[in-house]
């Protein structure tokens, strides 16, 4: 039978979650919203969808690969729905802000690489976001749900797109 | 630039992140969400339950009296007869079957939605699943609403009848009943309409860029 997770318990495990993992809910907030309002919006999303994941995690998969997974598809889900969210922004805004600007320098060769990821599809966003991290292509087609190939056949010409921009876009300083 | 250029400076800013959490602020969003999410599905499940449970009560009060004798009484009220009975006898069992086939989607829902893989492809099938649901319920909402509008016409027979006013005084309770539910059935088609099938293609568009290698 299964047990029922105490909020207690599901608050512990989150703030655990968020403490080891917060550079990966940085990084898709970066790649899927491009101003302080909308990534304050997309990170509240995540942090809540993620929330209400904590209860249903049963160890099958590794943590950083079950948060990628609802991590990405939240932000795919709130891309969809933008307008809505500007909305309920209003509204959310007396609980205050929840994510903080660390710094105000940007390192430029990452801002071209977020700059590069923002102008792919949502889901090549996804693919990307994971190839970076360093995730081999097995593990990306069990998070998303597609086939190893198909893996192989998307990432090998999002490679291709972004080695070709870097190459024309030499005055970037990359 | 190679790949393996980008990875390195991809890493780099594990060294310097981006952005800093208020997770005291963070966690004050996310306890208020959770009640504010908690009451709302609460409310939304047991709106129909209650209702039906209302009405159902109502039935029994009134067959009670009936069988205690108390429109036996002489004054305003004229006697119950083994027609009115049956007719609230018809009329709970269609607010219990509404309550019911209300229960019995929710659950069959629940245990479809468990079914899909825990992956971004399988998120994308619940939402698909989720969608269609949606839809077919709305689509059918007049289905679903007949049995406790015919039970709410027959209570108001057996009530108009006990205060003995004509049948015919039915006609425009009758005609009123019709009419809400035409505005219901109709705003119910807007919404899909306007938002179920858009969400629908959005998500068969979204499948299928995550399934076709070329896309």
């Amino acid at each position: 039978m299964i047990q029922k997770m105490t909020e207690n318990e599901q608050q512990r495990l989150f703030g655990e979650w968020l403490k080891t993992h917060k550079g990966l809910f940085f990084k898709v907030v970066r790649a899927y919203a491009f101003n302080p309002h909308d990534q304050e919006d997309l990170f509240q999303e995540i942090a809540t969808q993620v929330w209400n994941s904590v209860p249903n995690y049963r160890g099958d998969s590794k943590v950083t690969t079950w948060i990628y997974r609802v991590a990405l598809y939240s932000a795919i889900a709130w891309l969809r729905k933008e307008n809505r969210h500007r909305e309920k922004l209003k509204k959310i805004d007396g609980y205050g802000e929840a994510l903080l600007q660390a710094s105000t320098t940007r390192h430029p060769r990452i801002e071209w690489l977020y700059d590069q990821i923002s102008q792919l599809e949502p889901i090549d966003r996804s693919l990307t976001l994971m190839m970076l991290d360093g995730y081999s292509y097995k593990e990306i087609s069990a998070t998303l749900g597609i086939t190893v190939s198909n893996v192989g056949v998307k990432l090998n010409r999002i490679k291709k797109r972004l080695t070709e921009k870097s190459n024309e876009e030499t005055h970037h300083g990359i | 630039m190679e790949f393996e250029d980008m990875k390195v400076i991809w890493d780099s800013q594990e060294k310097a992140p981006l952005y800093a959490m208020n997770e005291e602020g963070l966690h004050d969003l996310l306890r208020g969400k959770g009640r504010k999410f908690r009451r709302l599905i609460f409310w939304q499940q047991w709106q129909s339950y209650l209702s039906s449970l209302f009405v159902v009560l109502v039935i029994f009060a009134i067959l009670g009296a009936h069988f205690l004798g108390a429109f036996n009484e002489p004054g305003e009220l004229a006697p119950t007869t083994g027609w009115d009975v049956m007719a609230l006898l018809v009329a709970a069992a269609y607010w219990i079957q509404f309550a019911v086939s209300i229960y019995i989607g929710q659950k069959r829902q629940e245990r479809r939605e468990r079914e899909f893989a825990g992956t971004l492809l399988g998120d994308v099938d619940r939402d698909i699943e989720q969608t269609r649901y949606q839809i077919t319920t709305r689509r059918n909402i007049v289905t679903g609403f007949i049995p406790p509008y015919v039970g709410a016409c027959l209570i108001q027979l057996v009530v108009f009848r006990s205060q003995g006013l004509s049948e015919w005084t039915m006609v425009p309770v009758i005609a009123l009943l019709i009419f809400c539910l035409i505005v219901e059935s109709r705003s119910q088609q807007r919404l899909v309409d306007q938002t179920m099938h858009p969400r629908l293609r959005e998500l068969e568009t979204l499948r299928a860029k995550l399934t076709d290698p070329e896309s």
